[in-house]
């Protein structure tokens, strides 16, 4: 790439002057088209990047506005009138009084033949005492583990106590709506599907600024994407938040691995002995998420190192095609999505600085207006679809370019840290059993 | 000195005769489950219970607590059978299992689906052998499960069978079995000075007696 840029900047002011309003953000967007030529590698990533992160989106929402009914629950055949017994796991250490709404809300189901099985992970607080209150309904069990062991362990071994022929692991902060199960259960008449996620809404929304900013991104990066998803078969994530398993898929494969990134890799093993996995749209879960910046990167940063762990090392032959071709693009997507995108993004910040010297602002103008537009444009899709996000969250659209990058950055880092295999144990596995796990 | 006080002083001289405190013989064949021997009167004969009661009313003796009988509300037997019972169907039919958790592959299952091998248990989702607990492989804990309904619990209700009459109980209907405190009587000064004078300190009226049982 040769260094032009003082030639570009003077072509691309004339060009501005001579169009367009100068403060109109179609300006920025043609301006930065202008000097970054196609033969530009910038030019290509960021074609890509608009193409693999816009155009699923948009393809969803045409389907969506021709067939809307292709998108409700299947009808009941099979379980219409029957209710099969649905056990709730719920493994969680600490969670205090937020034990109560998680249980309740399974209890005011709509939904009646569910069993409640809370696994506590050696809580040091009163947890279990809370918890107990509930076993005098008949519905709810409390098993108090007597050594803290992560929450795989605690998820197979409620799993161990499970009587229903589905499970709907929830996590100890996140709720169920009324309907949830009912709008989930439809998609198990298929014999042939394993598991069943639910579009998650944040239930922390007004707690601060972070908070807001993650209530548009759980609907543009988890529930618009997980939607396309699985239109095309590729679901690469049934989030262990809140989900819908059949027992028997989840029996035989021994329940969860012991390690991090728990629900991914169960997703992976289910894709492995090709059981389908469904997202229901109208099935919600709402939960808690971090309320402050370092809380949340700490979240992702963990998140990312799981993603490394466990789609780069421990299933790294889901890319050979011996699992077939849908199990090979989830694992390259997932490669491109969690591991390659963060660190292109560096790449691209540090290529601009360094090849376009003084265009940067004008480049990154571009850029930027370019990605807010995509971001209202997706933010919308998501409004018609789901109902979420909130109108007022479109006025947060300009900054949440600013929430994106610190998150991608700190991705980019993760990334770097566990191909490094830099200090890749995290206290959420204990120590004693990190020590035994085989590390890939 | 009326019917009433010659028989409470006839009891407080049991009392003394047994050697200052009448202590309470379990009996099965009582219908109360308890008696007092050296009254000639087994506790449930309703006016011994009484008459000790007015004496430890009129401070002759000092009730000692001793236990506690849970006695059925529908017969007024003390033959209770409390046991653990199941949190679904109040099934008594219980087995206790150990579940064993295994480091390496996160699987956790009552300690028989380990298979029993020479050298230790193997685990069936690994196929790996266990090594010493502790250091691949621990219990998180023993756990419940019925026979009758296959429901697991940690901590199971409690529930009881009158054995007399048949009534079950069990969850909130434990609350039911009416609670019976059983005491030993220890003369007191009062007492001994009432067996000195050979009459009691104030003459007891049934009257009295029939206002403070209430």
């Amino acid at each position: 790439m040769k260094r032009n840029g003082s030639s570009d900047v003077a072509d691309a002011f004339t060009w501005i002057s001579a169009h367009a309003d100068p403060f109109h953000v179609v300006s920025a967007f043609d301006a930065a088209g202008r000097v970054i030529p196609s033969s530009s590698i910038v030019f290509w990533l960021f074609a890509f990047i608009v193409v693999r992160y816009t155009l699923p989106d948009l393809a969803l929402w045409l389907a969506y506005i021709v067939r809307p009914r292709a998108f409700e629950p299947p009808p009941l055949r099979r379980y219409a009138g029957a209710e099969p017994l649905v056990s709730v796991i719920i493994a969680g250490r600490n969670p205090g009084r937020r034990i109560v709404t998680t249980i309740r809300s399974v209890l005011e189901s709509d939904y009646h033949n569910v069993e409640i099985i809370f696994a506590d992970d050696c809580s040091t607080d009163d947890s279990v005492a809370i918890a107990r209150t509930f076993e005098r309904t008949g519905r709810v069990r409390v098993f108090a583990n007597a050594n803290h062991s992560g929450k795989p362990a605690n998820l197979n071994l409620a799993l161990m106590f499970v009587r229903g022929e589905f499970v709907f692991v929830l996590d100890s902060d996140t709720q169920m709506y009324p309907d949830t199960i009912d709008r989930m259960l439809p998609y198990f008449e298929d014999p042939r599907v394993g598991a069943v996620s639910a579009s998650i809404f944040v239930r922390n929304p007004g707690a601060s600024l972070i908070t807001r900013f993650q209530r548009i991104e759980y609907i543009l990066t988890y529930t618009l994407t997980q939607l396309w998803r699985d239109r095309l078969g590729i679901i690469a994530i049934v989030c262990g938040m809140g989900a819908m398993f059949r027992t028997s898929a989840l029996r035989g494969l021994g329940g969860f691995d012991m390690g991090l990134g728990d629900d991914t890799d169960l997703t992976i093993r289910l894709r492995k002995v090709r059981w389908r996995l469904r997202m229901s749209l109208r099935a919600r879960i709402s939960t808690d998420v971090p309320e402050t910046l370092a809380r949340l990167l700490r979240q992702r940063a963990r998140w990312t190192r799981n993603m490394v762990k466990v789609r780069l090392r421990k299933h790294r032959d889901l890319g050979t095609f011996r699992y077939g071709f849908a199990n090979a693009v989830v694992f390259y997507d997932g490669l491109l999505n969690r591991a390659f995108r963060p660190v292109a993004l560096v790449c691209l910040i540090v290529l601009v600085h360094l090849y376009r010297g003084s265009d940067v602002p004008l480049v990154m103008g571009g850029i930027y207006a370019f990605s807010t537009l995509m971001l209202l444009m997706k933010a919308l899709i998501g409004r018609d679809m789901t109902g979420e996000p909130s109108l007022g969250s479109f006025c947060l659209a300009p900054l949440y370019v600013f929430y994106r990058v610190p998150l991608l950055l700190t991705q980019a880092t993760q990334v770097v840290r566990e191909v490094l295999r830099i200090k890749t144990w995290h206290p959420y596995v204990p120590r004693r059993i990190w020590d035994q796990i085989p590390h890939h | 000195m009326n019917d009433l006080s010659t028989r409470l002083l006839r009891t407080l001289r049991a009392v003394l005769a047994a050697g200052s405190t009448l202590e309470p013989t379990w009996d099965p064949r009582a219908r109360e489950g308890v008696v007092y021997r050296g009254t000639g009167s087994p506790l449930d004969d309703e006016s011994l219970r009484s008459d000790l009661d007015d004496l430890a009313a009129g401070d002759y003796v000092e009730p000692i607590f001793v236990d506690r009988l849970s006695v059925c509300p529908t017969c007024n037997s003390h033959a209770i059978n409390v046991r653990e019972v199941c949190l679904s169907c109040f099934s008594s039919n219980l087995i206790q299992i150990t579940a064993l958790f295994h480091f390496r592959c996160g699987f956790v299952g009552a300690a028989e689906t380990f298979t029993e091998e020479p050298r230790g248990r193997r685990c069936p989702k690994c196929r790996k052998l266990l090594q010493d607990l502790g250091t691949d492989h621990e219990s998180p804990g023993d756990y419940f499960a019925c026979r009758a309904c296959n429901a697991t619990f940690q901590v199971p209700e409690i529930g009881a069978r009158c054995i007399s009459c048949g009534a079950r109980f069990a969850g909130l209907d434990m609350q039911r079995l009416r609670q019976r405190d059983v005491f030993a009587y220890r003369l007191t000064v009062r007492g001994v000075a009432a067996l000195d004078a050979g009459r009691l300190v104030e003459e007891p009226r049934e009257a009295q007696r029939i206002e403070r049982r209430g």
